[in-house]
């Protein structure tokens, strides 16, 4: 028999952007028009479906009210959502899929993308893979730091996270991360962290970019691609 | 030994560089003609967007099968945008971190965890 959710004290603002971006219609509450453009749809995915993923970011960038942003900064918050995307995949094991959805805030010039796995979590991989006992919010941290990674085997892994990091960092932006009982953010260079009463069942990111960003992202040196290897 | 050129969007099908599956394929590619003694050039041409976990799994894991020597000079970057090539440098500079330590972290994993591994 199926459970029954029902939300209380749901804000006007937040209850029309979830109307807006179709997350509440499987609640029984109708899409509203999202007539400023500003939404980038609530969807599902399976981890399998990581090569169709890009096609929904190419759907939700254009034609909506994101601003013109410096084609840099659209290349790189891409590239970051690619990369937190194939994250989820590689390393959550979820059996209920990958979550995604983004909103446009115009007055405050940020953009903000989400991404939400019902997966084992980072403090459980931390634990099984590196076999570090961390509370939640200190495996976030771990995971978030240089070259660490859980990941084992044949193929390496470690960069994903740390490149979006950097350039959250430059970019002025926020990193939120919710997993399992942790909560772990970055904004400024300012990391915290804290540890929840109760858990959630998997691991959510949310990316927040500073829209108004003009730098370049140039390179300080000029690789040569000859001697890369 | 000869030079061979491979395009990576060819390889895959798709110029969205996203799946460690796809990164297979390229690794796959890349390593049969090293092991024949070629040198290999690979092209990025139409690669729109690449990330690291299909860089670890097309470039990263020759690291762990070649020696460094194996590879210098042996494969080359063509066509490839310096966001991308300054991507493969980390993806390198990572993978031989993680090979070079790997033995270490196996082990300490193993002792952790109490098992023989697998």
């Amino acid at each position: 028999m199926g459970k029954e959710v029902e939300f209380t004290s749901l804000d006007g603002g937040v209850k029309r952007i979830l109307a807006k971006n179709s997350f509440l219609v499987d609640f029984g509450i109708n899409v509203e028009a999202d007539l400023n453009h500003t939404t980038m749809q609530y969807n599902r995915f399976e981890p399998e479906e990581e090569k169709i993923f890009p096609a929904y970011i190419e759907k939700h960038f254009q034609g909506k009210g994101i601003p013109k942003m410096s084609e840099a900064l659209t290349s790189r918050f891409r590239e970051g959502i690619l990369e937190l995307f194939s994250n989820s995949v590689l390393h959550s094991e979820t059996k209920f899929g990958i979550y995604v959805c983004g909103q446009y805030f115009p007055t405050r010039k940020r953009l903000d993308f989400s991404i939400a796995d019902m997966g084992v979590g980072i403090r459980y991989n931390v634990k099984t893979k590196k076999g570090l006992d961390l509370e939640a919010h200190n495996a976030i941290a771990w995971a978030m730091e240089g070259n660490n990674t859980t990941k084992t085997g044949s193929i390496p892994g470690g960069l994903g996270l740390k490149l979006i990091r950097d350039f959250i960092e430059l970019n002025g932006g926020r990193i939120q991360i919710i997993s399992d009982s942790g909560y772990w953010e970055t904004q400024k260079g300012v990391h915290s962290a804290i540890r929840f009463t109760a858990p959630f069942p998997g691991t959510l990111v949310n990316i927040e970019i500073n829209t108004s960003d003009k730098a370049s992202y140039r390179l300080a040196t000029e690789p040569n691609p000859v001697n890369v290897f | 030994m000869a030079i061979v050129r491979i395009n990576v969007p060819e390889i895959i099908g798709t110029t969205d560089c996203v799946a460690t599956a796809d990164g297979q394929k390229v690794h796959d590619v890349i390593a049969s003609n090293l092991r024949e003694g070629n040198v290999v050039h690979v092209s990025f041409q139409g690669v729109k967007s690449i990330i690291t976990a299909f860089l670890n799994a097309a470039i990263g894991q020759l690291y762990g099968e070649f020696k460094d020597e194996e590879l210098s000079g042996k494969i080359v970057l063509i066509e490839a945008k310096k966001d991308d090539v300054a991507k493969v440098i980390k993806v390198v500079s990572g993978a031989k971190l993680y090979f070079k330590d790997k033995k270490k972290f196996d082990t300490a994993q193993q002792d952790a965890l109490g098992t023989d591994g697998e």
